[in-house]
């Protein structure tokens, strides 16, 4: 890779998150009435992209056996129940990924 | 005055100091697992400041994949930060020349305690000091863990197996969350489901950006449909 690729690719990326931070200011201070449409489609976009990103982050399972699947699925629901009991973002990403690791070092 | 406004901003971003330095920790592991320079994690952090974003980049990187496919995943990726700001409208045009800094620090995690402070009893300028100190803080904890966990991940012999979990644990999260707040069910579960259709067509990480463009068009159908209903 690169180097002027990476540097470009992190310019870009920094600039188009900011760019999402900085749209209502940039639309409001010109005092213009957000398009119905977008107000919409921004509304429910995050959660159709954070459902697909899940899919994404799991991309390297196969079901052929079991080690390639349940450390991932018992993880899996361990940040669930721990994030729906106590809805603390760094405890069930911590417990998750520890979890995870621990089957990945006992059974891989 | 500043000192005592500064300790409180430390107390305030405390809970945030846990998640950052151990999320950043996996990302720097994550950024030379995938064979980039360590202090590329300590940049990304800097100038990007997005945990979820960044994660997804790394995937893109390790795959060279194009520039404008990483410029519009990017775009999807943080597209729910477009309508936090307008939480803060007032309060960082009240900020001068700062407000251009708390829009770039504007991450769910400052935003959650950005939510806190202006709900606290204090002067205007109390609570406009104590904002940009915490949004400051949270960038540091975060450029610090990641620059930890990128030298780690370079110069000590670490068991980091597995550890790109955090990843799928933080997004499970933040849909968990997202889940609660809006209550957008169906379009979760649609969403997931014609993007494993794609996946398993394709069979190629390639899938990621047809099928977030496939959510948008169903999105741009679903408001259409709704306005004609309407009228």
């Amino acid at each position: 890779m690169s180097m002027s690729y990476l540097a470009l690719a992190i310019i870009i990326a920094s600039a188009i998150t900011l760019a999402t931070r900085a749209f209502p200011f940039l639309l409001l201070s010109h005092r213009q009435e957000i398009p119905g449409w977008l107000m919409f489609v921004a509304k429910r976009l995050p959660v159709a992209v954070i459902a697909i990103l899940v899919l994404y982050s799991l991309k390297h399972v196969t079901f052929d056996s079991l080690t390639n699947w349940v450390g991932e699925a018992v993880s899996i629901a361990v940040v669930i129940v721990v994030h729906l009991f106590k809805r603390n973002t760094l405890a069930s990403v911590l417990l998750g990924t520890l979890c995870y690791m621990t089957f990945v070092a006992l059974f891989r | 005055m500043e000192k005592g406004s500064f300790k409180e901003a430390v107390y305030t971003s405390l809970p945030v100091l846990g998640g950052y330095s151990v999320l950043g920790f996996a990302f720097g592991l994550l950024v030379v697992g995938a064979a980039l320079p360590w202090y590329s994690a300590t940049l990304m952090s800097l100038v990007i400041f997005a945990g979820s974003g960044q994660f997804v980049l790394v995937g893109l990187l390790a795959a060279t994949a194009p520039l404008t496919s990483i410029a519009l995943t990017t775009l999807m990726v943080n597209s729910r930060h477009m309508f936090y700001g307008l939480s803060y409208i007032d309060f960082f045009s009240s900020m001068g020349k700062k407000r251009w800094y708390m829009i770039f620090s504007l991450t769910d995690e400052t935003y959650a305690l950005l939510s806190l402070i202006r709900e606290e009893e204090k002067s205007p300028e109390e609570k406009r000091t104590l904002a940009w100190m915490v949004a400051a803080l949270n960038h540091l904890y975060w450029i610090g863990g990641s620059t930890a966990g990128a030298l780690a991940g370079t110069y000590l012999p670490m068991v980091s197996e597995g550890v790109e979990f955090s990843m799928t644990a933080l997004f499970i999260v933040i849909l968990i969350e997202q889940l609660i707040q809006q209550k957008t069910y169906a379009i979760a579960f649609i969403s997931f489901f014609s993007a494993l259709l794609i996946y398993l067509y394709m069979q190629s990480s390639a899938f990621l950006f047809p099928s977030m463009v496939l959510m948008l068009l169903l999105l741009f159908a679903q408001y259409q449909i709704e306005e004609r209903g309407n009228r």
